[in-house]
């Protein structure tokens, strides 16, 4: 009886989770590790008795994340990246699967341990308008985060967000400037100092420069590098801007429909995308973006994403492949290995032309 | 070569609580008849007054302050009801959010066939008959169904088509397409640039596209002008300006800009943001963030000139030290 029970705590105690289905890509020290994460949204019912359908967001999806990288998630509206985000800040709670953070599974964690973590798990809104409370000024909101989490004394805290914001460039007289009184990109570095000011260790960004204009843009993304580099951040970077994942990233992965199709090295994945959806989008972004012309052959997709309450059956993508055939109708590919490194959920990623 | 619309040194004024404010300040610009002209630039720069201005649905407060804008070589009368209908007669207009831009209470087909109304005087049978075409023709499967749906019951995607479709009813000869794929995710907006392309082949008219996507511009447009508070900084064919900028702020965008085959570790970005509309410099309004501004440059604005560099012919550029071969060697 002791030997059975010793076994069954050496077992789950002992054992560092990897599984068939561990990305390949990263291979150790992971501080987040998700798997088999799902989201089901229940919708309103078509009729007064009828079945009530559900909207799958996010369908069974499974990565880790190494200290100090930047993993990109990239897809069209609606396709579950911003879910995926949220889930792994447990904004909303998953359906299925199961989220552990350095190590500690978290989808058991109660409200107050999840409080607790987010001190060093924080995330970067797209809309920094509305991600700012408008009636308090910008060092008073940086400080609240030091508030909630009990960090350093009360006089010390407006010094130490005084700090954070001479750091993302707001130093000076703006640090008592309400929020309407920044431009656009000068909000996005306040939400990025009250992200930052708690020191956490993750960091999801939502789209963090979608909403700026172009010399804005580039002033952001080299300020979240610089950041990365000088705290030791580990970024989950959700974007549709390919140009602007192609810089940031380390590693990729594309959503289609709530599911990875492919998840490569940033390399690997802009030279030789595997997936066809993966080689539409890299091929949709304009020559202009490449300073010596298009190298991935487009593939055009006919029609629009799909809903995704009613997902297409096999691969979610063969109604618009154009390389679908009989099997893409009736087998839901599963990501697999390639050769050349790097997954992909496709069963003719090989043979195609 | 005719030009269908022609601006010259449009001002466009908003009297705000504090005095009035000038968006756009001497713009001048041309589009011939199948013809795309490219107007790019960042947010607040004025380009979408610019085409407000031509299609006369300017908001009030916001009037045009000088200037002349001639449509198919007449002039054009913002307070003559005659002439608006001229320019209705002749222009279509796609904007970027369909959705605040179609009407939710009537279907897309009445939508589609009322815009063809307006334009040809056809009755409204015919013009029924015809919306459905239109649907057809941009790419909207099962047309027929897809008439009596109202915008709510569509795609993102499918609105703007159903958009476009009312603009090109009856076949206007300039459209003015306001970022009208900005709404849209990538491979959609390949399948409407690839639309707009292949209509314009087939009904001859110009474009006047604007948008804020760089490498969206370079796809599509003949021509291209890049604005920039208020004011037109470069006007050049559309490779010309990509391979060798000549203004510093046109440079400085396509620098800004992560390429997807870079190996660069920072990108560079113009420091700085663009002056407020209440205290623009005296001087050129791109000098506080120029690395090449002068006493002169902040002292009195640039007027647009024709490039005087040898083998570069139509471009124009309101620079006083501007990128050229010989500034490049020094």
């Amino acid at each position: 009886m002791s030997t059975a029970f010793v076994e069954s705590v050496d077992v789950s105690g002992g054992e560092i989770i990897r599984p068939e289905t561990t990305l390949d890509t990263a291979p150790t020290d992971s501080i987040l590790k998700v798997r088999g994460l799902t989201k089901r949204f229940p919708m309103p019912r078509d009729r007064f008795f009828g079945p009530r359908p559900t909207l799958t967001a996010v369908a069974g999806i499974s990565f880790e994340l190494v200290a100090g990288e930047t993993l990109a998630l990239v897809g069209e509206s609606g396709c579950g990246k911003s879910t995926v985000g949220n889930l792994v800040l447990n904004l909303i709670a998953p359906t299925e699967g199961t989220i552990a953070f350095e190590g500690e599974d978290l989808s058991r964690a109660d409200a107050a341990r999840w409080r607790a973590r987010r001190r060093d798990m924080q995330l970067i809104f797209q809309d920094s308008g509305s991600a700012l409370d408008p009636r308090l000024t910008i060092d008073r909101q940086v400080a609240e985060g030091l508030d909630i989490h009990a960090i350093g004394t009360v006089s010390d805290r407006l010094d130490r967000a005084h700090r954070m914001l001479e750091a993302v460039g707001l130093g000076g007289d703006l640090v008592g400037r309400y929020p309407h009184e920044l431009s656009g990109g000068q909000q996005q570095r306040a939400v990025i100092a009250r992200a930052l000011v708690v020191e956490p260790k993750l960091v999801v960004c939502d789209e963090p420069v979608a909403a700026l204009d172009v010399s804005v843009q580039a002033q952001v993304v080299n300020l979240l590098q610089d950041l990365q580099q000088a705290y030791g951040l580990t970024y989950l970077f959700i974007s549709h801007d390919l140009s602007v994942v192609r810089h940031v990233a380390d590693r990729v992965a594309v959503m289609y429909l709530g599911r990875f199709v492919e998840v490569a090295r940033r390399d690997v994945l802009f030279a030789r995308p595997a997936h066809p959806y993966s080689r539409a989008l890299i091929g949709a972004v304009p020559a202009a973006r490449s300073r010596h012309g298009r190298k991935v052959h487009p593939v055009a997709l006919a029609g629009e994403p799909p809903s995704p309450m009613f997902p297409p059956i096999g691969c979610a993508l063969n109604p618009r492949c154009p390389f679908a055939t009989d099997r893409c109708r009736r087998e839901t590919p599963e990501l697999r290995s390639l050769a050349g490194g790097g997954l992909v959920a496709c069963h003719h990623a090989e043979g195609l032309p | 070569m005719s030009t269908l619309i022609d601006i010259r040194e449009l001002s466009v004024r908003i009297d705000l609580p504090g005095g009035p404010a000038y968006p756009v300040r001497d713009v001048s610009l041309s589009v011939a008849p199948g013809e795309t002209l490219g107007l790019v630039g960042e947010s607040g720069c004025g380009k979408t007054l610019t085409c407000l201005s031509v299609v006369g649905l300017l908001g009030r407060r916001v009037s045009i302050d000088g200037g002349d804008i001639s449509f198919q070589g007449a002039p054009v009368d913002p307070n003559d009801p005659e002439d608006r209908r001229r320019r209705s007669r002749g222009m279509g207009i796609i904007f970027q959010n369909p959705m605040s831009c179609l009407n939710p209470v009537r279907t897309l087909g009445w939508q589609v066939a009322e815009a063809y109304q307006i334009r040809t005087g056809e009755s409204r049978r015919i013009a029924r008959a015809r919306a459905v075409e239109l649907l057809d023709l941009v790419g909207i499967p099962e047309p027929r169904r897809r008439a009596a749906d109202y915008p709510h019951q569509v795609s993102g995607g499918q609105q703007q088509r159903a958009m476009i479709a009312m603009a090109i009813a009856g076949s206007p000869a300039l459209l003015v397409a306001d970022e009208p794929t900005t709404a849209l995710d990538v491979t959609v907006e390949a399948q409407i640039v690839e639309l707009l392309a292949r209509l314009q082949r087939e009904i001859g008219m110009g474009i006047l596209f604007v948008t804020h996507d760089l490498g969206l511009v370079a796809e599509i447009a003949d021509r291209v002008a890049v604005m920039y508070a208020g004011r037109v900084v470069e006007l050049a064919p559309a490779a010309d300006l990509f391979a060798r900028p000549s203004h510093p702020y046109t440079r400085g965008l396509l620098d800004s800009l992560p390429y997807l085959d870079d190996e660069v570790e920072r990108l560079t970005p113009i420091e700085g943001k663009v002056p407020p509309l209440h205290a623009m410099p005296p001087g050129c309004a791109f000098a506080p963030r120029c690395d090449r501004a002068s006493d002169r440059c902040r002292a009195q604005p640039a007027l647009t000139r024709q490039s005087r560099e040898p083998g570069i012919r139509d471009r124009s550029v309101a620079c006083h030290h501007t990128i050229d071969k010989t500034t490049e060697a020094a």
